[in-house]
Order: structure tokens, then C-alpha cells, then sequence
């Protein structure tokens, strides 16, 4: 065998994890539009090429190239979600392919019904898995799928499985029973991560609600390539941080001012009120303080 | 991952812990099957029984918040602390003050006996900065928990804006539909996520479950946990980088909160190159160096968690480990001379 080396790595090469909100821009999130398994948007070719220039810009800012907070380059992860995404095989390995040497994980969410629908789509998430590609696949069950759907989903569930791939569900309690989801012993036997479609923590808003944005920030790019600092914030005008197109340079990445804000929120969460009184959630599927703060941006 | 790029990340890349994880006792309410502490109302079936003094602790969290690869999670387990809630609150408090951003805990819900009590104490949670709540449910607590305990714990947490954790383990005999069918829907749709996996043989369901109801194939052990780690002190003081087992030994220590600062100690942790083989190579490729010596683990090992529990809590294995760096480092150390000398001559 090999010796063991001793090496003595100087923990204090590290700059600190806590340098601002930068850490939480490691990771992105791209919101496909897949025109019902017609198309792709943002196309990949976009994506590629501000992946590559937006990892460049990561790498440069946190300082690696220079040696320093080596431990940035963990937890890399680009995430797609989207409708109909088994349909787009193709452009997800083409991106996935790019993605593994500059050192980002490839996530991916799935349509159950997407995958129950036989035998093309079955094929298409074989060849997925096979790829190597995916490291970790999450599947959206939606309350109204068919008991008679159970069997199926749980066989296409145990391939993922199978393909030592993460799985993530996101599915309610009752979903899983009706289904025999909790029943099944592949799932028993493995390491499965079950979110709730339920969303929302709170039916109304809680009088101390979590506030800092730590667990919640993050980079989503829309179907038009429209970047956003999380989900909470997505679609609305104001909290676009520039498009995949811009120069990094020319986006809120690179503005001292729009990471400040960030860091603000990343620590102390957004200034918003918070209501007395207990009001009804329009937005369910989001944290309360992301819907406190979307009312206060007026969307 | 090839055994080359191991090797390169093995020689270059820092350890990063996902957070400060204190075990603050390892007594607790409960005495399950499955628990790896091998905790029970005594204190560790293996170690003996424990507890820090809060002032340790709060000292603790203070330093550890400069460690430049820790993200800044603190995170308070047990045994179950929360049989000592008045210091929870004063250590989730510590933590806010020190600048940790996600705080968190692992309990069993006991003290939510009844929707008004989880209220109550979910809000006395909430104020001293407690940001989520990751709550242990299976088989084996069923004994000694009410259903009801974690179904007021559930609500009462989403109730109070706090994000929770419902952590199941499985065996073949108990699977997930046994261990849910008892919390009402109207209770198990409000936790935020449910993390099912196996129970490992290590601590005391290594000798109380059966080896063939445990999930998992024998000798699949191989892989890395860079990507997993926690710095973790545990209710001795022993800080350690995990907390899947590792945490349980005493074989092979990097140090101990109640007389160093953890910063010193996490950096001697990242430099160790035993903890550097374990964390970039993985455990199993310790195995050569123990076959050599004559004292492979034996019996049926299923996973990594369970190797590095088994080869840490052998005395002879550690000593069979210390032996081959300590020889290790005598090597490097001529071969540099010899290189000086080298250079002096040229």
C-alpha cells in the first residue's frame, strides 16, 4: 500500500467560511421551461457558457486561485427543475458533461408522472442513471396521482436507488401512505429524504418567524435567464440580480453594494413587518419570511 | 473517485465541517435498541456517563465560531439534552451571540407532553434562537415516547416557524410504514422533512439487533466522508470530526475542550494524517495496515460508519495505526534530511 502522508495542512490557509453571503453563490438553480418536452429554456448553450464564466468569477472571488478557502469548492451543485425534464435527456447530459470537470455536482427534479409514463420515459431515466452523470434525483409526487400509479412509481424509485444515486421526494404524508410509499422495503432499506408539498411551514404567519435568510439564499436563474438571490424572490423585477447573458461584471454578483445586501439579509433576514395578526398565506410553498418579503416588495 | 485523485485530495484540501455539533451529556430518558451512544438514563453503556458544564460549553461555541472551515451551524445533541431545557436556552442564546446564523438540535420530543406544553417550550426555543429541530422517531423509541409527544412537537414547531427534522431509522423487521403509521396525518404534514435510513451496528444495536435484520451488504464499506463531516465534541469533551460513530471511541484522541481550545484541536484533527486518511481516502484504506499487523476488524461490517466505530474502538487497532505513522513520519523526516544534506553538498 501506499505510506500514509503526514501532511500538515495549515487550517488557517482557509479564509473564513463566514465571508459574507459569497458562500451561498456556490450553487445555482436553473428553472427550465421545457415548453412541454418541446424545448429548453434557458437553452443549454447559454447555460454553458455563463456556468463557465460565473464559476471563474466564483473561484476568483472566494480567493482559491490564490490558495486560500479551499473548503468553497465543496457543496458545488447546479440544480435543474422544471416540467417534463426526462424529455430533455439529452440537454441535461450535454450540460452535465460540462459541469462534472469544473467541479459542480448535477441535481435534478423530476414530474412523478413524467416518470410513470411507460415505456419511452422508463428507457430515458435508464439511460439518465447510466450516465453518471446525476448525483442526486428528486421526484415531485403531487397529491392527485392515481393509487393505481403506486406500483410503477415505486419500481422507477428503487431504479434510481438501484443507481446509487440521492433521492429526495417531495410528497405528503398521506400521498406516501395511499401509495405504499412507506410500505416499500427498497425505501426502507435506504437513505430517502421525504419534503413536504405541503410547503408551507405555517398556514399564517407565526409572530417570531425564523428570519435571517441563511438556509434560503441561493442563485436561480428563470427560463428567460433572469438571476435570483432565492426562490422567495423569484420573478420579481427589482430582486433580479442581471441575466445569464450580462457580464458577470455588469450583475449584482460583481456589485459591492447587492453583496452587501445580501450578506444583511444572509444574517438579519429582510426589513419587513410582521403581522399582528394572523393572515391567511397566499404563497404556501414558501417560508413565511420569503412571502413577508415579497409583499413588501410589492409583487 | 480514483485512488490518485484521493491521494491529491488527501494532500490538499482542508477538512470543512458543516457545523459545531455538543453533545452536552450523554445520559437520556430513553434506552433504545438501536442508539450508537449506547445512551440510557446511566449515562453510555460503553463509556460511562457524562455531562460538560455549560460555562465548557459556552467557551466552546465562542471559539469555535473563528474556525475558518466550519460553517457556522451550532448544533446541540445528546444523550437528550433537552432533559436540561433552562441550559438549551442559554446555549442556543451563546450560540446567536457568537454569530452562528443556523442553530439546531436533536431530541425526542419528551417534554412535549401535551399541545400546550410543546407550545410553551417550542417558544421558549424560538426567543433563545433556535432556528430548526431535527426529532428522533422509530421502533426502538416507541417504548419510551408517546406518539403524541412528537405529533404536539411537530405542530408546535411549525406553529413557531421552526423547520423540522423527523429522523427515522429502519431495520428489515421495522420499516418505515410501522414506524409513521401511528402519527396522524395531521401531524406528520407538518414537518418539514422526514429522513429515513438504515440503523448501523455500532453501539448498541450492535448487540441488540440481529446482523441479518440490519440493511446492507457485507464488506460495502468503501467510499470517503469528506463531504459529511461535523466537528463534534462529545459529552466527555473529546472533540472529534464526526459524528456517526467516531464520536463513541476513545482509542484515538485529538484533544479535549475542558483543557484546549477546539480551534487548536480542529487543527490538529485536519493535520492528523490518520483523520486525513479516514476522511479523504476513506476508512477501509486503513485495512491494509491492520491486515499487515494481524488484527483485521472482524465480524459482518455493512458500512463505513460501522468500520471506522469498530477499528477506533480497538485498542490494539489504534495502537497497530499510531506504530505505522509514528514510522511513517521517522521516514519523511530522514529522507529530508538526506535531501538538506544533498542540497548542502551540491
Amino acid at each position: 500500500m501506499r505510506e500514509l502522508s503526514a501532511v500538515p495542512y495549515d487550517l488557517h490557509r482557509a479564509a473564513p467560511l463566514r465571508c459574507g453571503a459569497l458562500p451561498h453563490m456556490r450553487s445555482a438553480v436553473i428553472m427550465v421551461d421545457t415548453a412541454g418536452g418541446s424545448g429548453f429554456n434557458p437553452a443549454p448553450d447559454r447555460c454553458i457558457d455563463w456556468i463557465e464564466r460565473y464559476s471563474a468569477w466564483f473561484l476568483d472571488r472566494a480567493g482559491i486561485g490564490s490558495g486560500r478557502a479551499a473548503h468553497l469548492l465543496y457543496d458545488r451543485e447546479i440544480a435543474l427543475i422544471g416540467d417534463r425534464l426526462l424529455s430533455c435527456r439529452k440537454e441535461i447530459e450535454r450540460l452535465g458533461r460540462r459541469l462534472k470537470p469544473l467541479g459542480f455536482a448535477l441535481s435534478v427534479t423530476l414530474d412523478a408522472a413524467e416518470l410513470l409514463e411507460q415505456h419511452e420515459q422508463h428507457e430515458q431515466l435508464a439511460l439518465l442513471l447510466s450516465s453518471g452523470l446525476v448525483t442526486s434525483l428528486g421526484v415531485v409526487i403531487p397529491q392527485a396521482i392515481p393509487d393505481r400509479a403506486g406500483p410503477p412509481l415505486l419500481t422507477a424509485l428503487a431504479q434510481i436507488l438501484d443507481a446509487n444515486v440521492n433521492l429526495g421526494l417531495i410528497v405528503d404524508s398521506a400521498s406516501c401512505r395511499r401509495l405504499g410509499i412507506y410500505k416499500s422495503s427498497r425505501l426502507s432499506a435506504a437513505n430517502v429524504n421525504f419534503s413536504s408539498n405541503e410547503g408551507g411551514l405555517v398556514a399564517h404567519f407565526s409572530a417570531t418567524p425564523v428570519r435571517q435568510c441563511y438556509s434560503r439564499l441561493r442563485l436561480y436563474v428563470d427560463p428567460a435567464g433572469d438571476i435570483f438571490p432565492c426562490l422567495g424572490l423569484v420573478g420579481i423585477g427589482e430582486a433580479s440580480l442581471g441575466n445569464i447573458d450580462d457580464p458577470l461584471e455588469a450583475t449584482g454578483l460583481d456589485d459591492a453594494q447587492v453583496m452587501d445586501l445580501l450578506d444583511h439579509w444572509h444574517r438579519h433576514g429582510p426589513e419587513v413587518v410582521i403581522p399582528i395578526h394572523a393572515q391567511r398565506r397566499v404563497y404556501p410553498e414558501l417560508p413565511a419570511m420569503c412571502e413577508l418579503h415579497r409583499n413588501a416588495l410589492g409583487a | 473517485m480514483d485512488n490518485d485523485s484521493r491521494l491529491v485530495l488527501a494532500a490538499t484540501m482542508p477538512m470543512r465541517f458543516s457545523g459545531l455539533v455538543v453533545e452536552s451529556t450523554n445520559r437520556c430518558n430513553a434506552k433504545c435498541g438501536m442508539c450508537y451512544q449506547s445512551s440510557g438514563p446511566k449515562g453510555s453503556d460503553v463509556l460511562g456517563q457524562s455531562r460538560l458544564q455549560t460555562s465548557v460549553i459556552e467557551r466552546c461555541i465562542e471559539e469555535a465560531i473563528v474556525i475558518p472551515s466550519m460553517t457556522p451551524r451550532f448544533h446541540l445533541a445528546g444523550g437528550e439534552a433537552f432533559m436540561h431545557m433552562d441550559e438549551c436556552l442559554a446555549l442556543f442564546s451563546t450560540a446567536v451571540r457568537a454569530g452562528y446564523l443556523d442553530i439546531t438540535g436533536t431530541t425526542n420530543a419528551f417534554w412535549a407532553i401535551s399541545p400546550h406544553q410543546a407550545k410553551k417550550q417550542v417558544a421558549r426555543l424560538r426567543d433563545a434562537g433556535l432556528t430548526s429541530l431535527e426529532i428522533s422517531w422509530d421502533y426502538w423509541h416507541q417504548p419510551f415516547i408517546s406518539t403524541s409527544a412528537i405529533a404536539n412537537c411537530l405542530i408546535a414547531c411549525r406553529d413557531h416557524g421552526i423547520e423540522t427534522n423527523l429522523r427515522i431509522l429502519t431495520t428489515k423487521s421495522h420499516d418505515l410504514d410501522e414506524t409513521l403509521a401511528e402519527i396522524p396525518d395531521a401531524a406528520l404534514s407538518t414537518a418539514t422533512r422526514i429522513t429515513s435510513g438504515p440503523v448501523f451496528a455500532t453501539g448498541r444495536a450492535s448487540r441488540t439487533i440481529d446482523v441479518d435484520d440490519i440493511h446492507g451488504q457485507t464488506g460495502d464499506y468503501h467510499g470517503a466522508c469528506h463531504g459529511s463531516l461535523n466537528l463534534t465534541v462529545n459529552a466527555f469533551g473529546n472533540v472529534f470530526p464526526c459524528c456517526a460513530g467516531f464520536d463513541q471511541t476513545r482509542n484515538y484522541l485529538f484533544g479535549n475542550i475542558n483543557s484546549e481550545s477546539i480551534v487548536v484541536i480542529a487543527d490538529r484533527i485536519n493535520s492528523d494524517p490518520i483523520a486525513r486518511t479516514v476522511v479523504f481516502r476513506g476508512v477501509a484504506a486503513l485495512l491494509p495496515i491492520l491486515e499487515c499487523a494481524g488484527i483485521a476488524p472482524q465480524g459482518d461490517v455493512k458500512n463505513l460508519c460501522q468500520l471506522c466505530w469498530k477499528i477506533f474502538s480497538s485498542e490494539a487497532a489504534v495502537n497497530a495505526l499510531k506504530a505505522h505513522a509514528g514510522a511513517a513520519r521517522e521516514r519523511a523526516a530522514e529522507r529530508l534530511a538526506a535531501l538538506i544534506l544533498e542540497d548542502a553538498d551540491a
